[in-house]
């Protein structure tokens, strides 16, 4: 019992990573990787609005009526992404300003969404919390490692600190788009070669994890067949 | 009318959406592989773009502002696009079932595409007007749909490359495809400051 | 008796979406009472930093402009001194993007404002005081607008307050 509820929470740091192996919230992973400190900070608050609205779905799952489903999870999730805009802005307003547009994209960020379809609806709410906590934790640490390498090969230091010290000027290509699209890419590859091609069971974006399956009748999967 | 100029040539493609902001990524990359699934998913991302902003800004300008309820933004324009969504959908099936079946499928996965949702909060954070808010949002799908058409031809050339390393096969080769776009559009800042600098 | 089920179908899930909604909304407004104070004070401590910033410890009046920018809306604080000249130039807040527009907004570049007393020109590139940063002009005209706005603003105002 206890097993299972561990493997709950450690599958989504590793077996189901949501960026690096479900490739879920591509969004904010490439946009606000340009220091480690930039990555953490928008890990924790999308891990505090996952923690919240699993548990809060788990609570009203057997309240909220089929038909209304969808509307239901946005109004929870974003009520709770509003609350930690707030909060930013009151007391970390240089995170606030750094990811800027990017906290209020929380509420359409397919983690989300998808932990609440797939997870917070059908199990209790001690087990969402666990599901929600790894999701989280997973999407902290691929964006804070993504933000370290952007960061060090982008300005030369990691977390704020110095490291290359004024000797060689820092690639700011890393900081830019081209930099993250590039940094994933090869992240992704390295851990295809390190598993040998077994990690990433999406070998192309399809619909395992994303929200709306239900909605647009994997239309994503269909049009790879469609090649 | 110099500055809608300026703004449309800026969003589309300076600040290209997908390859310099990083917005629309899931459809980009689910639904890029076809020219006419590519160019369909385009066209409905821009029409729900400006219907979108055409529904919030008057809301934000004269209904949230003035309440000083500038916080419910979040929640008030995602529930707007979605039912918004919804609406155009169900329009669609009734009125023009031939847009329908080409552009309708894609409009659920529009509702949680960051793109659009981050086009009505632009529109307020960088202060347009009406009008100016009404051609940004045109020209963020039409940037948009420029990165799509773009990436669809060139995906359908990779798919048939046997060239590929394998542990960089499907997503990591999409991306590095994807970053070399993105620094090809970067050039057009140059031009975009020549013209208006 | 049909109309009965057919209520029940579609009054029961508005009903609970209704619920939620005002719910979440009591939340997010009592969430925003507790916090708007310490929102303001930040913005109030950002605006006096910035403006004893590009004073410099000089007497003078500093004036917040806002203008339109590449991504959007730039705000510049600007000092004055006493003399009418500027003492300082500060960008607070600009959505241009990074790289070539915000070399616009660094100390070193907006050094060279310090000491002006008037700017005349429609643009910076036919103003020989101060020079634009190729490949950003419209930035380096931004703050060109604002530092004229700021400078036109004091003279307006009968020079020293």
């Amino acid at each position: 019992m206890m097993k299972n509820k561990i493997s709950i929470f450690t599958k989504g740091i590793i077996k189901e990573n949501p960026v690096l192996v479900l490739l879920l919230g591509l969004c904010p992973t490439l946009a606000v990787t340009t220091s480690a400190l930039n990555g953490l900070g928008m890990g924790i608050s999308v891990t505090a609005v996952l923690l919240c609205s699993n548990m809060a779905i788990a609570l009203l799952k057997n309240v909220i009526p089929g038909k209304v489903r969808v509307p239901c999870y946005i109004v929870v999730i974003a009520g709770f992404v509003t609350v930690v805009q707030l909060l930013l802005k009151a007391y970390l307003p240089e995170l606030d300003k750094s990811l800027g547009l990017y906290i209020p994209l929380i509420v359409v960020n397919c983690i989300i969404l998808g932990r609440a379809e797939m997870f917070a609806s059908k199990n209790s709410v001690a087990d969402s919390a666990l599901d929600g906590l790894g999701m989280g934790v997973g999407f902290t640490l691929a964006l804070g490692t993504i933000g370290l390498i952007r960061e060090f090969f982008g300005s030369g230091t990691a977390f704020g600190i110095e490291l290359v010290n004024g000797g060689t000027t820092p690639m700011a290509v890393f900081l830019l788009a081209p930099g993250g699209f590039f940094v994933l890419a090869v992240i992704i590859a390295t851990i295809n070669w390190l598993s040998k091609g077994r990690a990433i069971k999406k070998k192309e974006i399809g619909c395992d994890g994303c929200p709306m399956i239900d909605e647009c009748g994997g239309i994503c999967e269909k049009e790879e067949e469609r090649i | 009318m110099k500055e809608i100029i300026m703004i449309m040539m800026s969003v589309i493609l300076v600040n290209n959406f997908v390859l310099s902001q990083f917005l629309g990524m899931c459809p980009f990359m689910g639904v890029s592989k076809k020219l006419d699934s590519a160019t369909g998913m385009g066209l409905a991302v821009t029409f729900v773009m400006v219907l979108s902003t055409v529904a919030t800004w008057p809301i934000q300008h004269f209904l949230l502002d003035p309440l000083g309820i500038g916080y419910m933004q979040t929640l008030v324009f995602i529930l707007i696009i979605a039912s918004l969504v919804q609406l155009v959908e169900v329009a669609l099936k009734k009125y023009v079932p031939s847009l329908y079946r080409s552009l309708g499928i894609f409009l659920p996965l529009i509702t949680t595409n960051c793109a659009v949702l981050a086009v009505t909060i632009m529109n307020i954070d960088d202060g347009y007007t009406f009008l100016q808010a009404v051609f940004n949002s045109a020209g963020a799908g039409i940037g948009f749909l420029l990165a799509m058409v773009l990436f669809a031809g060139l995906r359908q050339k990779l798919d048939e490359s046997k060239m590929v390393p394998a542990p960089f096969k499907g997503i990591p080769i999409t991306l590095i495809t994807a970053s070399i776009l993105s620094l090809s559009f970067m050039g057009f800042s140059g031009i975009v400051d020549g013209i208006f600098g | 008796m049909r109309s009965r089920k057919k209520f029940g179908a579609y009054a029961l899930p508005t009903i609970v979406l209704v619920v939620i909604c005002m719910i979440v909304t009591s939340t997010l407004a009592f969430t925003y009472d507790k916090t708007k104070p310490v929102i303001d004070r930040n913005a109030k401590k950002t605006e006096r930093e910035a403006a004893s910033e590009v004073l410099g410890g000089t007497d003078g009046t500093a004036l917040k402009e806002e203008v339109q920018s590449y991504g959007g809306t730039m705000t510049v604080m600007t000092g004055i001194g006493k003399d009418g000249k500027v003492t300082g130039v500060k960008v607070i807040s600009n959505s241009d993007t990074p790289g070539l527009g915000s070399k616009a907004t660094k100390p070193e570049y907006l050094s060279q404002y310090k000491g002006i007393q008037e700017l005349k020109a429609d643009k910076i590139k036919d103003d020989d005081q101060v020079d634009a940063i190729t490949g950003a002009t419209i930035s380096s005209n931004a703050v060109y607008n604002a530092v004229k706005k700021a400078l036109k603003e004091y003279d307006r105002s009968g020079g020293d307050k």
